[in-house]
């Protein structure tokens, strides 16, 4: 496993999120109001979405498509239906000095 | 081998029975079916809107051609019966194909029934009973300017209900001193023409057809009284009789109907059941679905040897929507059938009835609100003497009190086994166990999961007040009076009022201010955001993340997470150099496609989100705000700068109302068109708001919608001046802007409150003068043009995209 700086902290604004490119990979990097950091595979479970432009509560993403919910922590849906959606993959993340580094 | 079971007839009950059957056992028949028409089994309950345009033949049909072919159904299709020899078992139709059969269902449904009037064979006369006759009716009211639709039964309503809507000045004959006299009393028939009589439809009534006169083609229709009435079509609704030609042909033993058994079986030969219109049972006929469809689970359950459960007749309930009004009746209605129960709302225009023998309730109408409907159904059923002061039954069960909302005490009041879509025999634990068990949220889930609401559609708002009683706050009903959504108890009346009161101006302050259960969601932050500024233009800070992503980044997401982007084309006229422009941008981003919009401008689609600053520097055009709950474009006609028939110069002032509306932000999307003439080639009677060019002025039309439910714009006012057009449109916006509910189109708001309200408040010249004050200051604290480059520049980091890992 590698380890990647993306930015700084304060390049994401609190309750956002930003894309970021790992090679072949889109990533959704978050912010959440309390300062905590969560990557994800910057794709809904549901349709394809991309979640990096949703609007965020607490560590609920809202998917800016069709408002399906998903939780960052695990990268699983909240409402309805869940055993018919895989999972989207969620990155370790870490943020010292300043920087967010995710792990890949 | 299997046994050959093949069945005559490809109509709404005779399917219900195949359904049933392949649910049962799947592989116990070779299953063989004829139909006449040329579409496969479809939903005859909405034939009517396939007469009034709202749905196609295709979008109607029940069965489509893959069912049949995934269930190893056998399907002639456009294939009509013209013999069954009972001695070989064998089917043959009139193109000479011939099936074998074991066992044989009889499901032919019924023929119109044509009274004795003479001229009834004139080009310009049609029945209304398949969708071959609602195509020939679309294609003859084409060439139609009045239609006369003799009958005023349930048929004939829902006849004269379309060809309103297809233009046609309609005039409604029954013979009858009441509409649809066998379902309703006369307060009922009254209420439901007056109700009609606003759209438009006139109606003769106790009036008997003599002849229906003209040369080859319908001339018009004399009464018996020798009066005449021109018109170019006569449509003919007198009900219907089953269709028994062929049982007759096979000597099988007919009444009105083919006879059958309690379980189906005909009375001459068991191996031929029957079912639907076509049948007789104890000297009975039906025509509604719900016996129907129970008649077919019994023969299903016969057929396959299941045992012996047999017909017992249900209360015949009508449940029917005409014209957006609800009308409920069951049983016996007739008043000198015992006492009666009565309440009369003249204000809401609701009215019910109860019939009461012994304390018993035997019947019921309701007009207006049907709410209860299901649960009088029941009390019918059971019938017990009633415990409780019956007059307490009109208003839901008075034991709830004034727990929970209104509209829920209805369906809990219902046990697990109350039907609530009559007509797909589905239960109330079958909805509840499937909004638990899948995780349904939206009626049209419930529909797909269940069938319930799929028929007449008319079990929608019980649906809805069983998705409110199990998801809670999960579901959405009307925003009125009901929390927000999951983070508070507020709603948004509620919300509005302590913004105001508290004089919130922010997000994050309402939220800590109004002990907000979260942190906010997709559904309440940007109604927060909405009110702040509205009411404190000047000093509330917009909060771009409690924005849907589209109005963050000014432009539209699209399902690949790309975006579009539709610069503003003022008036719909564009330049040489703009397009000049667009086309470079086109080139060097590699625009694909290049889509010309609804609302006359021109959209660049699947443009990437780090791209869109630069090519909105590179447009020097700007945003259209074609992404956001803001004004979004004026469409315009050339009008009298170039056409010949326009009288007024709807371009200019179209241009003009854009340049001074643009950059307002508002409950929901706002669309406004301006035409010059009332040839309306801008589509004025459909926006939000529309300006149509009369003679010496214009007429300013408010409310309308081409969406999902299209609504006709109302007329406000009219202006002599451009100036006194902007200054209406201005005060109408701000009225907007100010009362409606955030997410509420203009048609919502105006269908809440009133067109009335609308008049008194814009009409009335101090209340006009402060609104477009208001307005005013609120312009001058928005950001035109959020695609200029200071404006971006001061939200570079949300068009960033980080690449990373080389």
């Amino acid at each position: 496993m590698e380890k990647y700086r993306v930015c700084s902290t304060d390049q994401i604004p609190r309750g956002t999120g930003i894309r970021v490119r790992l090679k072949d990979k889109e990533i959704a990097l978050f912010r959440t109001k309390d300062d905590r950091f969560f990557a994800l595979e910057n794709r809904c479970p549901h349709r394809d979405g991309p979640i990096s432009e949703g609007m965020l509560s607490g560590t609920t993403l809202i998917c800016p498509l069709h408002n399906m919910r998903i939780e960052l922590s695990t990268g699983t849906l909240c409402n309805g239906g869940n055993e018919e959606y895989d999972n989207i993959r969620v990155f370790r993340v870490e943020h010292i000095d300043g920087y967010v580094w995710i792990y890949e | 081998m299997k046994k050959k079971l093949v069945m005559v007839g490809c109509g709404m009950a005779g399917m219900k029975a195949i359904e049933e059957i392949i649910q049962i056992a799947p592989d116990m028949f070779e299953i063989t079916i004829f139909g006449k028409e040329r579409y496969p089994n479809y939903n005859r309950i909405l034939l009517s809107s396939v007469l009034a345009g709202d749905k196609s033949p295709e979008e109607i049909v029940l069965h489509p051609l893959e069912w049949y072919r995934e269930h190893g159904i056998r399907l002639h299709l456009g294939k009509e019966v013209s013999d069954i020899q009972r001695g070989w078992r064998r089917v043959i139709a009139e193109d000479g194909t011939e099936e074998d059969y074991n066992l044989l269902i009889l499901a032919t449904g019924s023929n119109p029934f044509v009274p004795p009037i003479k001229g009834t064979d004139k080009k310009g006369v049609f029945t209304f009973r398949d969708i071959t006759d609602c195509e020939r009716i679309l294609e003859g009211a084409k060439y139609a300017r009045r239609a006369v639709v003799i009958g005023g039964g349930l048929l004939g309503l829902e006849a004269a209900k379309g060809l309103r809507k297809q233009g046609l000045d309609v005039v409604v004959i029954h013979d009858q001193p009441t509409l649809m006299n066998l379902q309703l009393d006369p307060v009922a028939g009254e209420l439901l023409k007056r109700e009609l009589e606003k759209e438009g439809i006139r109606f003769l009534m106790s009036t008997l057809t003599d002849e229906i006169v003209g040369e080859e083609r319908v001339e018009g229709v004399r009464f018996k009284d020798s009066k005449e009435l021109i018109c170019q079509m006569v449509v003919i609704a007198c009900g219907i009789r089953p269709n028994i030609g062929l049982a007759k042909k096979m000597r099988l033993l007919c009444g009105k109907g083919v006879m059958v058994n309690d379980y189906m079986q005909t009375i001459t030969d068991p191996s031929i059941y029957a079912v639907g219109e076509c049948c007789e049972w104890r000297g009975r006929t039906y025509g509604l679905v719900a016996p129907l469809f129970e008649q077919a689970k019994i023969l299903a359950y016969h057929i396959t040897g299941q045992g012996f459960k047999s017909y017992m007749e249900p209360p015949i309930a009508t449940k029917l929507k005409v014209e957006g009004v609800d009308v409920f009746s069951v049983g016996t209605i007739d008043s000198s059938a015992g006492d009666t129960i009565e309440y009369m709302d003249k204000s809401r225009n609701i009215y019910k009835k109860l019939v009461l023998k012994d304390n018993t309730l035997h019947g019921a109408v309701l007009f207006g609100d049907t709410s209860i409907g299901p649960y009088l159904m029941k009390l019918i059923q059971e019938g017990k003497k009633l415990e409780a002061d019956p007059s307490t039954l009109l208003f839901n069960n008075p034991s709830l009190g004034n727990a929970g909302h209104s509209g829920v005490s209805v369906t809990s009041l219902m046990t697990d086994d109350t039907i609530v879509c009559g007509c797909n025999g589905v239960t109330k634990k079958m909805i509840v166990d499937a909004i638990t068990e899948k995780g349904l949220t939206t009626r049209q889930e419930v529909s797909k999961h269940t069938r319930a609401g799929t028929s007449c559609g008319g079990c929608g708002p019980l649906i809805d007040e069983i998705l409110a009683t199990v998801l809670g706050g999960g579901f959405r009903q009307s925003p009125l009076e009901i929390p927000l959504c999951e983070c508070t108890e507020l709603s948004h009346r509620e919300l509005k009022k302590a913004i105001r009161e508290k004089r919130l101006l922010s997000v994050d302050s309402v939220i800590e201010a109004l002990d907000w259960k979260e942190q906010g969601c997709h559904v309440c932050r940007p109604a927060i955001n909405y009110y702040v500024k509205m009411f404190f233009p000047d000093r509330a800070t917009d909060d771009i993340y409690s924005r849907h992503c589209n109005e963050r980044l000014h432009a539209n997401i699209q399902k690949d997470g790309t975006f579009s982007v539709v610069p503003r084309m003022r008036g719909g006229l564009t330049t040489v150099e703009e397009l000049e422009r667009i086309v470079a941008v086109a080139k060097r981003f590699n625009v694909t496609d290049i889509k010309l919009t609804g609302g006359q401008r021109i959209a660049l689609m699947g443009v990437k989100k780090e791209d869109l600053p630069e090519i909105w520097r590179a447009l020097e055009m700007p945003s259209g705000h074609a992404y956001g709950k803001a004004l979004r474009t004026v469409k315009t006609c050339v009008g009298s700068r170039w056409c010949r028939f326009a009288t007024q110069p709807s371009m200019e002032l179209g241009i003009r109302l854009e340049k001074e509306l643009e950059g307002i932000w508002a409950p929901a999307k706002l669309k406004l068109a301006v035409t010059g003439c009332p040839r309306n080639c801008a589509e004025s009677t459909i926006k939000d708001i529309g300006i149509v060019g009369i003679e010496g002025g214009w007429e300013i039309y408010c409310g309308g919608n081409g969406g999902v439910r299209t609504r006709v714009a109302e007329l406000l006012t009219v202006a002599k001046e451009e100036d006194e057009v902007v200054e209406v449109v201005k005060a109408f916006i701000q009225f907007y802007r100010e009362d409606a509910f955030y997410g509420e189109r203009t048609s919502q708001w105006i269908e809440r409150i009133g067109m009335e309200a609308v008049k008194t408040k814009v009409l009335d010249e101090k209340e006009r003068k402060e609104l477009v004050e208001r307005l005013n200051l609120y312009l001058s604290t928005v950001d035109k043009n959020p695609w200029q480059e200071d404006s971006v520049a001061a939200h570079s980091s949300d068009y960033l995209t980080v690449s990373i890992g080389g």
